[in-house]
């Protein structure tokens, strides 16, 4: 499964507000909380491709595949 | 209920680019400023509004904000969960 | 306020008539993570969210579920709307034949009612940002379970759309939560 990779001269601290300041993950972080990485759009589907997809971020699309009787 | 094949197809685009408008909604709420999804959000946003404006006034309203002939139009048929939508062919 | 908009988010369709699949997708109509649960739940956290931001989500993404309810009743609709009493009893709807006949009722997959005591909104927004973030992960699976007990094409890719929404939300509640932290974090200097 694709680990996703940032181009990290466009990191999440500029497009988030002014007050917070927030990159994709934390360096600095605390015990007993519960981060997860902010997404940065890059590129997106057509809208139909979209539609059909349930979203337009390629880097969200995560399909199921249909379990076959294995357990 | 089936309806005519281009209103379908124009429903269809709407749909599409609703979506497309509504995802971005949802990521500009947590990113309010990244200025790229903003531009492509308001690109989607002009164009809804025209797509809308053409199927309003040719086939049916979408909303009760309508200029309406009488009888009134936001009454009419078919209700958006009674229409076949025709996706079995691809 | 609510407007509606006389259209579904999704092209809904059903490929033939599986009623028995009909019975499973009340789970996500009336059932504890339902599209029910996650819109009332998220539309009544709203209210205390000290951050304007995830006002917002929780406005759009309740918005946002309310519209994938009426997909999951369009789709039991058209599975059901045609199905003769005989029918619906073989396929052990005879419960909802006889207490609801076609109408499409909020109840889960069993029968039992919808009750607010599916969700929950605590006030402390880190709490209940948590709980979204499950119950979009409930929802998730909830529709991984339906896909596999079901071979009509036009319910897998219905249910797989509204399945990647909540992978989506999921994502978007992260965020919100990165947000909070950082808001009660400055609050408390």
């Amino acid at each position: 499964m694709n680990k996703y990779q940032y181009d990290h001269n466009y990191n999440a601290e500029m497009l988030v507000s002014p007050e917070f300041k927030i990159p994709v993950m934390p360096k600095e972080f605390e015990l007993a909380t519960a981060y997860v990485p902010y997404q940065v759009m890059n590129k997106i589907y057509e809208p139909m491709k979209a539609l059909m997809k349930g979203t337009i971020f390629p880097e969200l699309y995560r399909p199921y595949v249909k379990k076959k009787h294995d357990r | 209920m089936k309806i005519d094949r281009e209103r379908l197809e124009m429903l269809k685009e709407i749909m599409a680019v609703d979506f497309s408008s509504i995802e971005l909604n949802l990521y500009l709420d947590t990113h309010p400023m990244d200025q790229k999804a903003l531009a492509i959000h308001n690109d989607y946003a002009i164009k809804l509004m025209k797509l809308k404006e053409e199927y309003q006034k040719k086939y049916a309203p979408l909303t009760h904000e309508i200029i309406s002939k009488c009888p009134w139009e936001w009454i009419e048929e078919p209700w958006p969960w009674e229409i076949d939508y025709e996706m079995g062919g691809r | 306020m609510w407007i509606y908009e006389k259209k579904l988010q999704y092209p809904a369709w059903v490929e033939g008539c599986d009623l028995r699949i009909a019975k499973g997708l009340f789970a996500q109509y009336g059932g504890p993570d339902s599209e029910l649960s996650a819109g009332i739940r998220y539309l009544s956290q709203r209210y205390t969210m000290p951050v304007k931001e995830v006002k917002a989500v929780l406005t759009d993404i309740g918005t946002e579920e309310m519209a994938h309810w009426e997909i999951i009743a369009t789709l039991i609709y058209k599975i059901i709307d045609r199905a003769d009493p005989e029918e619906m009893k073989k396929a052990g709807l005879d419960a909802q034949y006889i207490q609801h006949g076609h109408d499409v009722y909020p109840h889960d997959a069993a029968g039992v009612p919808w009750t607010a005591a599916y969700i929950q909104a605590i006030e402390d927004p880190v709490t209940n940002l948590t709980e979204d973030m499950a119950a979009e992960q409930k929802a998730r699976t909830t529709y991984e379970h339906l896909i596999n007990l079901t071979d009509d094409r036009g319910v897998i890719e219905t249910l797989s759309f509204l399945r990647e929404r909540e992978v989506v939300h999921f994502q978007r509640f992260g965020e919100s939560l990165r947000m909070v932290q950082e808001y009660m974090d400055k609050k408390k200097y």
